[in-house]
């Protein structure tokens, strides 16, 4: 099963029959109000990261990758390429929606392999590079690429996700002059790079984080 | 009206129980608006997370203004911003974020620039002035007044609501009686009856709103830039990588099978010093002739997701679009700003 919904779609929906006088029956619950609404919420999953490198002159840089800026470049040392922090979408079971990760790179000089490393979860766990949810993907070319990861997708376990509650002071009108709070689960997101050589520089081109249902 | 707390976790309805023979009982509906609400309530991600300090870093005493578009839920009431900039002294330093633009500014602090575990992640909440859900332009200033200041990372989130109201705006429903022995519905507009009329619009509900995003100033101390745009004078790929695109499934054909595709809307910002500016993506061609900075919009259809499938990719593939931007007609350059994918 990879979704809520009874028939992982929306039914064929008749306003009408919810009208006046109209009895509820079992298959306007089940059929079409039950599993619309199922269905609405796996698919109400949103896209969190997504961003490619523009290619050409673009600014005062000719390619708009990520790389280290400390100088020099050590081999086998990991450098933070990227981050970003985003609210993450929960699933009735406690634990996150699916998030479906993709890196794009490539090095610099093909004298090795770079390896890149896209962490989800507390900002401890990103910035430790914990790898409880982590897609690793490695290439070897100097032109950049969508690369293969070891995962298409991770997942954040109920336990992680309570852990990345929040409360943030909010409104409940226009021009509410009583702020009251509002429960969210915020994330991290981080992608570290190493080359295996000091002129195998790593470069992040693309990066893609965005949920899925998927139970 | 009816103030309705809105749930921060989500429900799901369990159907298994809802057969022939039984009586559809009011929990069913209970669960029904819990999970109603929380679809309303929890905000939309606007603008995806994108890397943009690599075209440049701002330059010390300039206001610079960022420009993506979309189109939001009317439930939304504020917005955060969550910037991730740094320094490029090293020392600290800060700057000032000011949404929409013109709007007064909020001074952050932010880290050195000589190592990006030393920058600085910034939550910058934006209260709006009226519920809309009208496509429009989202625009920030952001000003480095001390030192330059590197933008990393912009991503925009709509944030929950903690309650709603069962207004015509708002569109919640009072499910206060919903009790045993007691109907699950009272009418089209309220109620029951309120869901099945919301949640037959699916561009009114549960919308998945930000595809891609990409902004580069287009205006530095007030004045019209060029400076960070994309340029071209022929026609050019926007990226070596092609975007993967993923709309939500809706609805089942005439067949019972789900639908594989679903529409977005592209909007590029653009001008042209003389000509025409035209942005395509699959087959939407967002096109402009104006020598000031404007947006442009069409609609396309791409891949929806596969909810059979474990990651949602619908044949293993991730369903890329390039993003070309061509110059076109009488001779001149053509500058782009802003590039932003959406459902409407």
């Amino acid at each position: 099963m990879m979704a809520t919904s009874e028939y992982k779609a929306l039914t064929a929906f008749r306003t009408a029959r919810f009208g006046e006088n109209y009895p509820i029956s079992v298959a306007l619950i089940r059929s079409q109000l039950s599993n619309n609404l199922n269905h609405y919420a796996d698919e109400v999953a949103q896209v969190r990261v997504k961003w490619v490198a523009p290619t050409i002159a673009v600014g005062q840089i000719a390619k708009q990758y990520m790389a280290p800026i400390i100088a020099p470049i050590v081999a086998n040392v990991y450098y933070l390429l990227y981050r970003a922090q985003f609210p993450v979408s929960i699933r009735p079971d406690g634990q996150s929606y699916r998030l479906r990760v993709r890196i794009g790179g490539a090095i610099v000089t093909a004298a090795g392999t770079g390896t890149f490393k896209c962490s989800v979860g507390t900002r401890a766990q990103v910035d430790a590079m914990d790898d409880t949810a982590m897609v690793t993907a490695t290439t070897t070319s100097v032109t950049e690429a969508w690369l293969t990861g070891d995962a298409t997708s991770v997942i954040l376990s109920a336990g992680q996700v309570a852990l990345l509650a929040a409360s943030v002071a909010t409104i409940d009108t226009i021009a509410d002059a009583n702020p009251t709070s509002v429960a969210w689960a915020l994330c991290d997101c981080a992608v570290w790079a190493k080359g295996s050589h000091v002129d195998a520089i790593p470069r992040l081109y693309g990066l893609v984080v965005e949920e899925y249902i998927g139970l | 009206m009816t103030v309705v707390l809105a749930p921060a976790l989500r429900s799901a309805i369990g159907v298994s129980d809802i057969t022939a023979g039984k009586s559809v009982r009011h929990v069913y509906a209970r669960d029904a608006a819990n999970l109603y609400h929380w679809c309303l309530s929890r905000g939309a991600q606007l603008v995806p997370a994108c890397a943009l300090g690599v075209t440049g870093a701002i330059t010390a005493g300039d206001v610079v203004t960022y420009s993506f578009y979309s189109r939001p839920r009317i439930q939304t009431l504020q917005r955060m911003w969550f910037i991730w900039a740094r320094s490029t002294a090293d020392d600290v330093d800060s700057i000032e974020v000011a949404t929409p633009s013109g709007a007064t500014a909020v001074v952050y602090g932010v880290g050195s620039g000589l190592t990006r575990n030393r920058a600085t992640m910034i939550a910058h909440v934006q209260t709006l002035t009226a519920q809309s859900e009208t496509e429009g332009a989202i625009t920030l200033d952001i000003k480095a007044p001390n030192f330059g200041v590197t933008i990393e990372s912009i991503a925009c989130v709509e944030l929950p609501r903690s309650q709603m109201i069962d207004d015509t705006v708002d569109l919640a429903i009072d499910a206060s009686g919903f009790l045993p022995a007691r109907p699950i519905w009272t009418g089209s507009l309220v109620g029951i009856g309120r869901v099945a009329t919301t949640i037959a619009d699916s561009t009114l509900f549960g919308r998945r709103i930000g595809h891609f995003a990409w902004s580069v100033p287009y205006l530095v101390a007030g004045a019209s830039s060029t400076t960070m745009a994309f340029t071209t004078t022929t026609s050019a790929l926007f990226s070596a990588l092609s975007i993967p695109l993923l709309t939500r499934a809706l609805a089942m054909d005439a067949a019972g099978a789900a639908a594989t595709t679903g529409a977005l809307t592209l909007a590029a910002h653009s001008r042209a010093t003389a000509g025409t500016t035209t942005v395509t993506v699959g087959s939407a061609v967002a096109t402009r002739t104006n020598t000031a900075y404007g947006w442009a919009t069409a609609s396309f259809s791409a891949d929806s997701e596969d909810t059979a499938a474990a990651d949602g990719r619908r044949s293993t593939a991730w369903s890329d679009k390039s993003i070309t931007i061509a110059h076109t007609g009488a001779a001149g350059t053509s500058y782009v700003t802003g590039i932003s994918i959406y459902e409407t």
